[in-house]
């Protein structure tokens, strides 16, 4: 009698165990689907040979899988301050960003440079798809220019 | 029982018809009996009407925009009344010499060639001379961006007497504070940022 209640409580425990342990790994992928990582987003503005005085860029991710965290400043001098955004942005999706410089053309960059960068919250394993729209860029007289945007994630935030 | 009374004037086919007891009594006492409706059932109705006319309206509205040269809602209106009264006149000040004959009536033709051609140049350049931009939109390029808040800074900084229109945030002077709020306006997400 007492063998056998032995054996039950065993057997019971031996359940109790194994039912925890597959428990355990049925939730692993769950977690790590829902797990979320930081990305970092440079955003550039090619005017090529004219100096940059202004631009105005509206970025967007387009699978809903990114919410927008932070916003710095760009590389050189005119474009150091973080760009005007909306502060509505933060927690979403898209935004618009947008800068400009009274400095002198030659404080001003020309070519490719970093005018900003967006930091993001990624959740999920899929993988973020981005759109960028030069909305405007101007000179240092204030005149519209031809300008070209882009964007590349950085490897090592 | 039949529909037909003393000295109506049905035919034999109508006096064979035959309209249940209780509809004929009911329509007997119609007459007599004083119908009141209240007022709350007037405007239901007069609310229902409007609603159905209302859709013609706009369409009328819609279709003289068509016809305005620029589409620019009041304005080209305005402006298309006044072409259409401009050419009225000219028509009528040139009827009486359209009756003369020979040469008379060519200068008339000429003439009334000439004013129409008048018109209708007046009739192009109005509306690019009529355009009204948006006050913040200072660069006159048709949209409020960063260009404007750029614009607006190399005038605060060049201390450019301000233009009182210009003066976004209200505060009586034009200087860093509307060129923020123009610059936020701009990336404004509520309104599209680029309009």
């Amino acid at each position: 009698m007492r063998t056998a209640s032995r054996i039950a409580s065993l057997v019971i425990l031996a359940l109790v165990f194994f039912g925890q342990a597959a428990g355990l790994r049925a939730q692993q992928p769950a977690d790590e689907e829902g797990r979320s990582r930081f990305r970092t987003i440079d955003i550039f503005v090619d005017s090529r040979s004219t100096p940059l005085a202004a631009y105005q860029i509206k970025f967007a991710a387009t699978n809903g899988v990114v919410k927008i965290v932070g916003i710095e400043g760009g590389e050189s001098e005119a474009f150091r301050q973080p760009p005007v955004y909306d502060p509505k942005a933060m927690q979403q999706d898209r935004l618009i960003i947008a800068s400009f410089s009274t400095a002198s053309a030659s404080a001003l960059p020309k070519g490719k440079t970093r005018v900003a960068t967006i930091h993001i919250l990624v959740s999920g394993k899929t993988e973020p798809q981005f759109e960028l729209k030069l909305q405007t860029a101007g000179d240092s007289r204030g005149r519209k220019i031809s300008a070209q945007a882009t964007f590349e994630e950085r490897k090592t935030p | 029982m039949t529909m037909q009374e003393p000295g109506n004037q049905f035919d034999d086919r109508d006096e064979a018809l035959e309209a249940p007891a209780g509809l004929v009594s009911a329509l007997r006492q119609l007459p007599c009996e004083k119908l009141f409706v209240p007022p709350t059932t007037d405007e239901a109705i007069l609310r229902t009407a409007q609603a159905h006319l209302r859709p013609s309206l706009k369409s009328s509205r819609r279709r003289k925009e068509a016809l305005a040269l620029d589409g620019r809602g009041s304005e080209s209106r305005e402006y298309w009344s006044l072409l259409t009264s401009a050419a009225t006149t000219v028509s009528r000040i040139f009827k009486p010499a359209f009756s003369l004959g020979g040469k008379l009536r060519f200068a008339a033709w000429l003439a009334g060639a000439g004013a129409a051609a008048v018109v209708l140049l007046l009739a192009l350049y109005l509306p690019k001379a009529s355009t009204k931009f948006a006050r913040e939109d200072l660069n006159h390029d048709g949209s409020v961006d960063i260009l404007d808040a750029f614009v607006l800074a190399k005038r605060v900084e060049a201390s450019v007497p301000a233009d009182a229109g210009i003066d976004l945030n209200g505060d009586g002077k034009v200087d860093q504070r509307d060129v923020a709020a123009l610059a936020a306006q701009a990336v404004s997400l509520g309104k599209g940022g680029h309009s």
